[in-house]
């Protein structure tokens, strides 16, 4: 068995990850996640996390919280079990699911949206659907969090957003000011399709609820989940200042 | 007829309307202002004609108008799995 330990949010949550089976993607793991990955363990707080091969022995049913033909995710309360084929995506989604469910535990969520650095330490979250124009919008920053999917959690009544192992098209880079930090986030657009002229439309409460739910990161369906989903989608609708934002043809370029 | 909100079903109010997670898809649902009033009356355990009977006293419509409303906004909440026939 191997072990390493994938670091979600720095100084808060990490997973344990035990390969039971010698797996030929270690190396792209940790070069793909580098700053995410550790040798040890660094938070008080860990989620293990113990990985098959999709073949290998049946795990019960009566755990199952995912399927799909690559990956399939089992919860016995105390740990997870993912049976999954040896590959760098499903790896990949493995922990997007696994880190969607222990983020909403924790008042978080992950909304598709990049996420960037502006005028210091505050953050600016551009939100929406593949082809809205985020990763556009990101490789004209220098500090990029993710330009696909941000990782948002609520502390004391503040929204912060870190540094996401989940990206498109650009890869974070590893800025010593982006890096181990949180960063309050300073205002949320929802990108509305391209227009001749920018414009930015303020948002009422329920229209916040609708576009965040809209473009949340969810894929496990199970009611405890689901309320707690509308408790944290709620708090960042009252929280944070949310606009509607409809970027000029120009950024294209 | 009688009818219960499923188990795994997530909603939450703002102002008049409600909203509906549902199970299948994390798709939300906004229910308007009438459909909330349904909505609400399913929850509290009346049965169909009652919730008609309250419809046309709350909003002052036609019993007929009451009638189809009430009948389509169910089907359409059953046909999405946000409700199902309660059995006592």
């Amino acid at each position: 068995m191997l072990t390493i330990y994938f670091i979600l949010i720095p100084n808060q949550i990490s997973f344990k990850l035990n390969f039971y089976k010698k797996s030929k993607i270690i190396f792209e793991i940790k070069k793909k996640f580098d700053s995410f990955i550790s040798e040890e363990l660094k938070t008080k707080k860990f989620l293990e996390i113990d990985l098959f091969d999709k073949n290998l022995d049946k795990i019960d049913d009566r755990f199952l919280i995912f399927s799909r033909e690559d990956l399939k995710i089992f919860f016995d309360k105390k740990k997870y079990f993912a049976q999954i084929e040896d590959n760098i995506f499903s790896f990949d989604s493995l922990l997007r699911v696994i880190s969607s469910l222990v983020l909403i535990e924790n008042n978080g969520i992950m909304l598709h949206s990049c996420s960037i650095l502006k005028n210091g330490n505050k953050a600016v979250l551009y939100v929406g659907p593949s082809g809205s124009g985020k990763s556009t919008i990101a490789k004209k920053y220098r500090y990029v969090l993710t330009d696909e999917l941000s990782i948002i959690v609520l502390n004391k009544k503040k929204l912060y957003v870190y540094k996401s192992p989940f990206w498109g098209e650009l890869e974070p880079l590893n800025y010593r000011k982006v890096f181990n930090k949180s960063f309050i986030v300073d205002r949320i657009y929802f990108l509305s399709g391209f227009s001749d002229e920018a414009k930015v439309e303020k948002l009422t409460f329920k229209e916040k609820v609708e576009l965040i739910f809209k473009n949340l990161f969810w894929v496990v369906k199970e009611k405890n989940y689901n309320n707690k989903i509308f408790d944290v989608v709620f708090s960042i609708a009252k929280l944070a200042p949310c606009y509607k934002f409809y970027p000029t043809y120009e950024i294209q370029n | 007829m009688k009818y219960k909100i499923k188990p795994d079903i997530a909603y939450r109010k703002i102002n008049d309307e409600i909203f509906i997670v549902d199970s299948k898809n994390s798709y939300l649902h906004k229910v308007d202002s009438v459909g909330s009033f349904i909505f609400e009356n399913i929850k509290d355990g009346l049965d169909e004609e009652k919730i008609v009977k309250e419809l046309v006293e709350s909003y002052d419509v036609d019993f007929e108008v009451a009638f189809s409303d009430v009948k389509e906004f169910i089907e359409e909440l059953i046909k999405k799995g946000i409700i199902e026939k309660d059995a006592k």
